[in-house]
């Protein structure tokens, strides 16, 4: 065995190892399997939350698009922090509602308020389709990074399906909080790991950062701006794309989700103030994105410009360390995903959908069964049909954050009730899907996400004001403003 | 109110209900929880463990119990958002560097930077005046 093998291999099984021993004692329910019982604090919720979104498209996806596309692979830190101040304001009443009525999920979240189990089936569909290029970029972005790492001494698709596997145990024995315990892992490696290369490449290159830039100024003059080296990402796209997945930042079932497992709704406001700090790996990603563009352009896949860069510079044992630090930075996204995925498949279509009442037993049993049945399309996915990383994410954001209105309006206008809801999400998703598949992404310099954003929410307030006469004005309410 | 109370109970002094329904329903749980007939409820609680959730006898929406918010902490929050969305177009340049950045990359991480402390001073000025006393005055 090589020594980065070695090291890749020890990652990945002590993370295993830590998943499974997460669970703690006593028997397991679905309430401590998907929330953890609601009693973590804010250092497990800032854990699980920074574990969500730093993934492996922190290492891969935005150097690759700093790389190859510059300017435009800025909107990554901005949208995080509009996230941010978004769920400020959102994520404190939503929690407290579903605290009182115990609420596991998402589309739980639309069912309590909306009445409507239609709009829940909906949500669920929504999610699990937007949910499954999400992970399938965590199982790409991972075979990438092993197999580069390992310098091919472990396949892609080894890798994938071993580490996965490894995933699926600690989520199937432990549920979410061994995803918090395996979080910390992969904090503290990712950290590392960024600050090491994210300062000594352009030091190692240039000399400094500073003299980096200058020299990426010097050879390509327009990359550092919008819109950078492509065709249509200039700044209409930029602004577009930024409101639609900051909007759509919380929307994700997952993230939602992890909201619930908050022990107190200050927990979450004291998050929100201090996670745009937590995006600061990001901009150390995209100083590797750059240096590796001046050191070696012309990548055939500049996903891989990270990890080329790093094997190019570094002895092996340490990119033995980025692998396995990547591993795991796959594995935990991943393993929310597939807990959150499972969850609202047995609970919010399996468990309506059997006429005869499902225990909670049952009900444990069904969300570890659909786990599985979720990781392994995801594999067979994964294994088949590959994507540009950061494009496998937009076009989940383009999905899910149609359902923004239907939880902004849910939380802050008492009188929205579900037809105008259901209406604008349908609208929403018809248009984001013609958009896309007939070619017109972006549409008129507009992210078509965004204008299925748009049509969706214009769609939701005019039928509110012509179905629910006098709802817009009970829905007057101090609202987030974007 | 005991200031001891605040943790366990997150309806606890400050809070208010939008919909403003104090009464009614004192005999289910505090006055003006809009969840108190839900929980208090033989149905209501039987029916939540069962996955089908129940809703108020009247067949209404449920609302959500939200804090008001002073203008000031929106407002705050709101120019990092407006900086980073609204002031793009204004700063799609590289000159004049900042500490060796493009400008443009300057202007976000900045914002990214000082986020925290519109934020931290939006929890202040959202956080009820009371300093744990005259609980419940605000409802």
């Amino acid at each position: 065995m090589t020594t980065p093998l070695l090291v890749i291999v020890a990652f990945v099984f002590v993370s295993t190892v830590v998943g499974v021993i997460g669970r703690g004692r006593g028997t397991m329910d679905v309430e401590r399997w998907s929330v953890g019982g609601r009693q973590f604090g804010v250092v497990l919720v800032w854990l699980l939350m920074a574990g969500e979104i730093y993934t492996t498209f922190t290492f891969l996806g935005a150097s690759g698009w700093a790389y190859s596309h510059g300017g435009p692979a800025f909107y990554i830190l901005a949208y995080g922090t509009l996230g941010y101040i978004i769920s400020f304001f959102l994520l404190p009443p939503v929690w407290r509602m579903a605290k009182r009525l115990k609420l596991h999920t998402q589309p739980d979240f639309f069912l309590a308020r909306y009445n409507s189990q239609a709009l829940a089936g909906v949500a669920v569909l929504i999610a699990v389709v937007s949910i499954v290029p999400y992970l399938q970029l965590q199982l790409a972005g991972l075979g990438m990074i092993v197999e580069i790492a390992s310098a091919g001494a472990i396949t892609s698709h080894v890798a994938i399906v071993v580490a996965f596997v490894a995933t699926c145990i600690f989520v199937y024995t432990s549920g979410i909080r061994g995803i918090a315990w395996v979080a910390i892992i992969k904090d503290v490696a990712m950290i590392v790991a960024v600050v090491i290369i994210g300062i000594g490449l352009p030091a190692m290159y240039f000399g400094g950062v500073g003299k980096m830039f200058a020299e990426l100024m010097r050879q390509h003059p327009t990359h550092l701006t919008f819109p950078g080296a492509t065709p249509v990402m200039g700044v209409r796209w930029v602004v577009s794309t930024v409101l639609l997945t900051g909007m759509g930042f919380y929307c994700w079932p997952h993230t939602f989700a992890s909201a619930f497992s908050a022990k107190d709704d200050r927990t979450l406001r004291r998050n929100a103030i201090v996670m745009p700090l937590y995006q600061l790996p990001i901009l150390l990603v995209f100083f590797v994105g750059f240096t590796a563009l001046l050191v070696m352009p012309g990548l055939k896949n500049p996903d891989t410009a990270l990890l080329v860069l790093v094997t190019r510079s570094y002895p092996g044992w340490f990119a033995g360390f980025i692998g396995g630090a990547g591993a795991v930075t796959a594995m935990v996204p991943a393993a929310m995903l597939l807990l959150g995925a499972a969850t609202l498949v047995a609970k919010n279509l399996y468990r309506p959908l059997r006429r005869r009442p499902v225990s909670e037993q049952h009900l444990m049993r069904a969300s570890r069964g659909f786990m599985l049945l979720i990781a392994v399309a995801a594999l067979l996915l994964a294994l088949w049909s590959p994507h540009e990383l950061v494009m496998l994410l937009i076009f989940g954001y383009d999905g899910v954050a149609q359902l923004f209105p239907a939880i902004v309006l849910g939380v802050f206008a008492r009188r929205a009730t579900v037809r105008p809801v259901m209406l604008g999400l349908v609208a929403g998703v018809l248009t984001v899907i013609g958009l896309i598949w007939s070619g017109h992404d972006p549409f008129l310099g507009l992210n078509a996400g965004f204008v299925a954003l748009a049509v969706n929410g214009a769609v939701t307030l005019v039928s509110m004001a012509i179905l629910d006469r006098g709802a817009l004005a009970g829905a007057a309410a101090p609202e987030p403003e974007h | 109110m005991a200031p001891a109370a605040r943790p366990a109970d997150p309806i606890g002094p400050g809070w208010s209900y939008r919909d403003g329904a104090p009464g009614g329903n004192k005999a289910a749980g505090r006055p003006g929880d809009p969840y108190a007939e839900l929980a208090s409820s033989p149905l209501g609680e039987r029916k939540v463990a069962t996955g089908r959730l129940a809703h108020p006898a009247n067949g209404g929406n449920i609302g959500i119990v939200t804090k008001r918010h002073p203008v000031g902490a929106l407002i705050l929050a709101l120019i990092p958002a407006l900086a980073l969305v609204a002031g793009l177009p204004f700063v799609n340049r590289v000159d004049p560097t900042v500490l060796g950045l493009p400008f443009l990359l300057a202007w976000i991480l900045g914002w990214v930077l000082v986020t925290p402390l519109f934020l931290a001073g939006a929890y202040v000025l959202a956080q009820p005046k009371d300093g744990g006393a005259g609980g419940g005055a605000d409802r």
